[in-house]
């Protein structure tokens, strides 16, 4: 038994019956022998017989004849179990019920039975084709929550205006003075947990809703022009008319319609083909609908062919590598104060170059100027903080940047991804960056300047020979913006913001920069008892954390001193400081923090 | 916010200082610079006008780099008080004597003073009494007189960045930990 290459289908054996005619009899026209092969018929006789190869008998042989010339037949002698006799011109040849007819016929039989020759059910030689798969044939749904089963956005809306994502992806499009509403079933749903429940009210077929699928408009259509899809959806409505399958590739094949549901109140599948252009610039897969009602929708597939397929639930993947996350699966941000939430240097304006939303860094361009400020009014959204700038450009370029330097950058040598929301009131203005000390600045684009919020991203490699990483805000023309939630994730996928816990974002920051005092309490206190002028009282102030680097201490103002002087900074390391003050005479003597502006502040920075 | 310079004049050896907190600026002579410590790794910027005052390590703290260039100028004005560089050398010399400071304080990736950065295994040596006074590098093998270059390997740099005082001996190449030297 042979294999079809294409198909990988056995091509059957075929068994070599003999060839068989009813009233096939003649004599012969010359006398033979016994071993005689060639045998003469009467005249005109010869065609009488069946094509060969067939059984032909005179008087008790059986001969089988292999060759056929007009009249003069090419035999094998003696055959089925006969003996090769001499045969007299005039004798009788003729086909007849011969035994090895039924044995052949038996035999064929017998070895289908005991599993000789296997038995070809219905399948021809050669492959099987698209059109010929049964609808329960799993093959591949090209569309993402098919099933209606994720509802990450919201699990109801009413939609007034057109584009609005309801369940990943689906969104709906309405017309001027009609509305949609959809709402996560658990009750309809046909398959799985959830279906959709589409209302629609104001519309018309001039006037419709949809809803639509968008996974398919972006790359993917392409894959799929000049290939024949079958898109089909389970769908339940009690109104006729009123909802149908719709498809549109803005190509040459362009808006094609299912059949309406009938109406009738039960899950019905509806379908289409649709032959994708191979000029297609889109394609959206809806569910239309074109009358005043409900439908219930489940189940939805496009796949390629002609045949429908039977919805089939997602296969789950053994892992998802980081490149197929999308931007909303939360990830760990790298940053300090990625959401700018954090102000421990106050809330501005700060506008000579230097540190300003904790380790957010002002880096000011020659001949430019910045004003950085806390700004709550025009925050992003679930942000209470941004950070405001105006900007006046010079010859060039600013930045509000963040450094990781040293042993802290080790661990993001690697590919990461930069993204941070950005309003800005001018085109061309503002970007984000990614630096390293090898490869230098990679950029974004530029916010377009509609003064919204948009989200810049940047993927790069950072070298492993990289010595600074530095992610920042680069300013190049004059403008306002507002910088809010800045991620930077291990990966090529940007990550969207996502906020860590208030004590956490705090703790980050304070690895770099912290004040002692100024709360309102009378601490820190130095205390003593001399027994004379010029002793010393000293303690160790240790930090909220630990200090990146050993810090720079600061002592401000004029603090409150009984019987002492100002308090003096001994030493310094990363974890504390030794603070002392000195007896003015004999008796009890202090120097404390007593009001605004006494303080002391530690500052470690990359 | 730290008290930090902002500017140097290079002529008059005068620091333009910026105190952050309260926006008081102010001049102020290098030589007016006092090291806080005898272990010359910190030095004290007083605020002439609220008599707020920053201790800065010789690693930076607040404002690398800026602070670390503050540390060499002042060792070449004044006596290190850790008693290995005396007033007076090159600007090379006290660049790595800085640099010595800074990688004991927080390790030789801390230092962000571009100019002479690279190879670190390589240490500034006195010709009479062997002490370690700097590390390197270094463009010219005689940085400044009476001190030589020397190439280190990994398990001597250990010794070196953990110890504040240490010879070396150039015939084997091995370094020992030694008690304080004071300047000469």
């Amino acid at each position: 038994m042979s294999v079809d290459e294409r198909s990988g289908i056995e091509a059957y054996a075929v068994t070599p019956f003999t060839n068989i005619k009813n009233n096939c009899a003649t004599v012969l026209n010359v006398s033979i022998d016994a071993v005689q092969t060639s045998i003469q018929v009467v005249a005109g006789s010869g065609a009488i017989f069946p094509a060969t190869p067939f059984y032909c008998s005179c008087e008790y042989e059986v001969m089988i004849c292999n060759g056929r010339s007009v009249d003069t037949l090419t035999v094998a002698r003696g055959q089925d179990g006969t003996t090769a006799a001499a045969h007299v011109a005039g004798t009788i040849i003729e086909q007849r019920n011969n035994a090895a007819l039924w044995t052949d016929l038996a035999s064929s039989i017998n070895k289908i039975e005991n599993g000789t020759t296997p038995v070809p059910l219905n399948a021809p030689v050669g492959s099987i084709t698209n059109d010929r798969l049964a609808t329960d044939v799993y093959r591949p749904n090209l569309l993402q929550n098919s099933g209606f089963e994720v509802w990450q956005i919201t699990s109801s809306l009413t939609i007034p205006s057109s584009g609005t994502i309801f369940a990943d992806p689906w969104q709906g499009t309405v017309a001027t003075s009609n509305t949609l509403t959809v709402t996560r079933d658990a009750i309809n749903a046909e398959l799985g947990y959830c279906c959709a429940m589409v209302a629609a009210a104001g519309v018309s077929v001039a006037n419709f809703v949809a809803v639509a699928n968008t996974c398919l408009n972006t790359s993917i259509y392409a894959q799929l022009k000049g290939k024949t899809v079958t898109i089909s959806a389970r769908v339940k409505c009690s109104v006729a008319s009123c909802v149908r399958l719709r498809a549109n590739d803005s190509g040459t094949t362009g808006l094609q319609f299912s059949a309406y549901h009938p109406g009738d109140g039960v899950y019905r599948t509806l379908s289409l083909n649709y032959l994708v252009s191979a000029n297609a610039t889109a394609f959206q897969i809806n569910v239309e609908m074109d009358a005043p009602g409900t439908a219930y929708v489940d189940s939805a597939s496009v796949v390629i062919g002609t045949i429908a397929a039977d919805w089939q639930p997602t296969p789950v993947p053994d892992y998802v590598p980081n490149v197929r996350l999308a931007s909303d699966v939360a990830r760990a941000n790298l940053l300090t104060n990625g959401g700018f939430e954090i102000w421990q240097r106050g809330n501005g304006p700060f506008t000579v170059g230097g540190y300003s939303a904790d380790k957010w860094f002002m880096g000011i361009g020659t001949g430019g100027s910045m004003s950085v400020s806390a700004s709550q009014g025009n925050a992003d959204l679930y942000s209470l903080n941004a950070l405001s700038v105006a900007y006046t450009h010079g010859s060039a370029p600013s930045t509000i940047q963040q450094d990781l330097k040293g042993a802290e950058l080790y661990q993001f040598r690697r590919i990461v991804a930069f993204s941070m929301r950005v309003k800005a009131n001018s085109s061309n203005a503002i970007r984000i960056a990614l630096y390293d000390s090898v490869n230098l600045w990679r950029y974004s684009g530029y916010h377009s300047g509609g003064n919204n919020y948009e989200t810049l991203t940047v993927v790069a490699d950072i070298s492993g020979s990289s010595t600074q990483l530095s992610v920042a805000a680069f300013l190049s023309a004059n403008c306002t913006a507002y910088l809010d939630n800045a991620m930077l994730v291990i990966g090529s996928v940007p990550a969207d913001y996502v906020p860590i816990h208030p004590a956490d974002d705090l703790a980050r920051c304070l690895r770099y920069y912290e004040t002692m005092g100024d709360k309102g309490a009378t601490v820190p206190t130095i205390r003593g008892i001399a027994t004379a002028g010029g002793q010393n009282m000293g303690a160790n102030l240790v930090y909220k954390a630990r200090k990146a680097v050993t810090p720079t201490a600061t002592k401000n103002g004029t603090w409150s001193a009984s019987n002492a002087g100002q308090p003096i900074i001994a030493a310094v390391d990363v974890d504390m400081i030794e603070l002392y003050a000195t007896s003015t005479a004999a008796g009890p003597f202090q120097s404390w923090s007593g009001g605004a502006g006494q303080t002391i502040i530690i500052e470690a920075n990359p | 916010m730290s008290i930090r310079p902002v500017a140097y004049n290079e002529v008059t050896k005068i620091y333009t200082m910026l105190h952050e907190e309260l926006n008081h600026q102010y001049d102020i002579l290098l030589n007016d610079i006092t090291f806080a410590s005898d272990s010359g790794d910190f030095f004290n910027v007083v605020c002439f006008i609220c008599d707020g005052n920053s201790i800065h390590p010789a690693s930076g703290g607040a404002i690398p780099p800026d602070i670390q260039l503050l540390h060499s100028r002042l060792i070449q004005a004044k006596d290190c008080t850790c008693g290995l560089l005396p007033a007076g050398k090159t600007e090379e010399l006290c660049l790595s004597h800085s640099k010595l400071h800074c990688s004991q304080l927080d390790g030789i990736e801390r230092w962000q003073v571009e100019q002479n950065a690279g190879e670190s295994l390589q240490v500034s040596v006195e010709t009479v009494g062997s002490y370690v006074v700097g590390m390197g590098p270094f463009t010219t093998a005689q940085i400044d007189e009476g001190y030589t270059v020397e190439i280190i390997g990994a398990r001597v740099l250990e010794i070196v960045l953990r110890n504040r005082y240490t010879q070396l001996d150039k015939e084997t190449g091995e370094v020992k930990v030694a008690g304080r030297k004071n300047a000469t």
